[in-house]
């Protein structure tokens, strides 16, 4: 009954889905073991240093931001090298599961998963170590909030840049978090040097090389003499673009990276 | 059931199959032969949708593998000749890929582990090349997979493996399994393949059943050379000369795969010649 259920979804099945949890799980449970005992014994370390100086109010939430995000982006990365180990590769592509399923799971477990897992691991460590930190120095740092709006729009952040790494680690065979960061390097490179072209253009006397000549040139009355605008329809303009760009940033960035990497992903080959 | 129907496939520029064409029909193990860098171990890929053909078709059972569908993946398991296993028990192992198998059979397993001497507490990685490679054949038979491919499946087996190995396979043969076995240890495999598929130049110049090879052909030892009449192959060795000739008698002869081998690959077209008459 249970072999005719998981047969008749080839596309989609949550059972198949967890079975590649729970497989990933209990694979790697020793290396995430030793990462916990690492991480707690560099938190509890750290935390104590602090405390005996009477310093880092946001103190844990800085050092949790550094390990989701470093730590993250790392993880990421090195969510598809098994399947370019030829060694590796074939006990996974084999595995009964759809392509969606296997995506699916590596996608969810180096970005929710990761954030909810560092963060509730991350909290019973801040916790152990201000205790002893009470009982040593009697001061505490802070303890993180997850439901303040600050925290939660960095862990939103880290789940939309998160899919940039997810890209990388589709397309670059090895080192993949590495390149990835020196293309996004490449890139951001690309983008201010358009963006110096693209400002010399429209404030041709304002710019002497890539230096600007007059210090105190006035943007907003340059801007409306060059595009013939009001200020209150260039101010208009302005808050267009940057609802676009939020757009972009927080709707669209996200899932784009996903199906990129799910399409590349259904090409690999071992 | 596997179907392949005009399939080509190449590294770069370079055409390793061009109009590839044959089936594999259930109820056989089928032992593929052929030079090294022929492309045994691609074809196995590209029927377990490892690698996609470039051209033409290929289908497993009704699925087509570069879909890499779980229908099909439930009835294929591969093993390669070089594999990863991870650092956990054999009990762990089967405890995390069993289920995705719907007709895993974890008796069959527990008694081919103990045929094969295999103790499920040890870690994989802590077993020698030969034991990993049992214990994987022993969970790919376990799985009642419909179809499982095996690349060169005896290396790193002593001889008692070999002989067990040899055992457990013809046992997991039913009428609606296909094994396919690519090795180039045809001592091995002797009394266990049947038919023989040969791979050479992109194309299958050789696939035939024993039984037919046998009525067809004479594969014995000569202690002089022999004349030219119906001598297809022949070869020195020691104690005398390999030959295979017209089996004009119809009476069954014995099988000899290495030299089956290298008389079909020096004198294909009049071997295939003689089995096309008889079509």
């Amino acid at each position: 009954m249970k072999a005719q259920s998981i047969k008749r979804n080839e596309y989609f099945s949550p059972g198949r889905f967890f079975l590649l949890l729970k497989r990933d799980f209990l694979i790697h449970y020793r290396t995430i073991l030793i990462a916990i005992a690492a991480i707690a014994g560099f938190v509890i370390f750290s935390s104590a240093i602090s405390a005996l100086k009477h310093n880092g109010g946001d103190f844990h939430l800085k050092l949790y931001f550094m390990l989701l995000y470093l730590g993250g982006f790392i993880v990421t990365s090195r969510a598809f090298r098994e399947m370019y180990n030829s060694q590796k590769s074939y006990i996974y592509m084999t595995l009964p599961g759809s392509l969606l399923e296997k995506f699916t799971e590596r996608l969810i477990s180096t970005s929710i998963g990761y954030a909810l897992g560092t963060l509730l691991i991350y909290f019973v460590i801040a916790a152990i170590s201000e205790s002893l930190n009470q009982m040593l120095f009697g001061y505490t740092h802070a303890l993180l909030n997850p439901l303040s709006k600050a925290f939660l729009i960095s862990v939103a952040a880290f789940l939309v840049i998160q899919g940039l790494f997810l890209v990388g680690a589709v397309f670059f065979k090895k080192n993949s978090f590495i390149k990835t960061i020196l293309m996004l390097t490449l890139l951001a490179i690309a983008l201010l040097i358009i963006a110096i072209f693209a400002a010399r253009l429209i404030l041709p006397g304002s710019f002497k090389g890539l230096h600007p000549t007059n210090q105190e040139f006035n943007t907003m009355r340059d801007l409306t003499e060059w595009l013939g605008l009001t200020e209150a329809r260039l101010l208009l303009v302005g808050k267009t673009i940057r609802l676009v760009i939020r757009i972009l940033f927080w709707v669209v960035l996200a899932p784009l990276c996903w199906i990129v990497s799910y399409l590349k992903f259904r090409k690999i080959e071992v | 059931m596997v179907k392949i129907k005009n399939l080509s496939f190449g590294y770069g520029k370079e055409k390793l199959f061009s109009n590839l064409d044959f089936q594999l029909v259930p109820g056989n193990i089928y032992g593929l032969l052929g030079k090294n860098g022929v492309g045994k171990t691609t074809l196995l890929k590209l029927i377990s949708g490892l690698r996609y053909p470039q051209d033409g078709e290929c289908l497993v059972l009704h699925y087509i593998p570069q879909k890499r569908l779980p229908g099909m993946l439930e009835e294929l398991y591969f093993i390669p000749e070089e594999f990863f296993v991870p650092p956990i028990t054999m009990r762990t192992y089967e405890k995390i890929y069993a289920p995705f198998y719907p007709r895993f059979d974890r008796k069959a397993l527990a008694e081919y582990m103990k045929e094969f001497d295999l103790d499920s507490k040890k870690k994989l990685t802590e077993l020698s090349y030969g034991q990993k490679k049992k214990f994987l054949l022993a969970f790919g038979i376990a799985t009642n997979c419909l179809h499982f491919l095996l690349d060169e499946p005896t290396n790193g087996l002593d001889i008692p493996s070999k002989s067990q190995f040899r055992k457990i396979l013809a046992s997991a043969l039913t009428d609606d399994r296909i094994i396919l076995i690519s090795t180039h240890q045809v001592r091995d495999m002797e009394n266990l393949i049947d038919p023989i598929i040969i791979l050479e130049d992109g194309q299958i110049i050789f696939n035939q059943y024993v039984q037919d090879i046998s009525k067809h052909l004479i594969i014995q030892m000569d202690h002089d050379l022999p004349g030219a009449e119906d001598v297809l192959y022949s070869a020195k060795v020691l104690g005398g000369y390999a030959v295979v000739k017209k089996n004009r008698s119809g009476e069954e002869s014995r099988m000899d795969l290495e030299t089956l081998f290298n008389a079909v690959t020096t004198n294909r077209d009049k071997i295939n010649e003689l089995f096309s008459k008889e079509v």
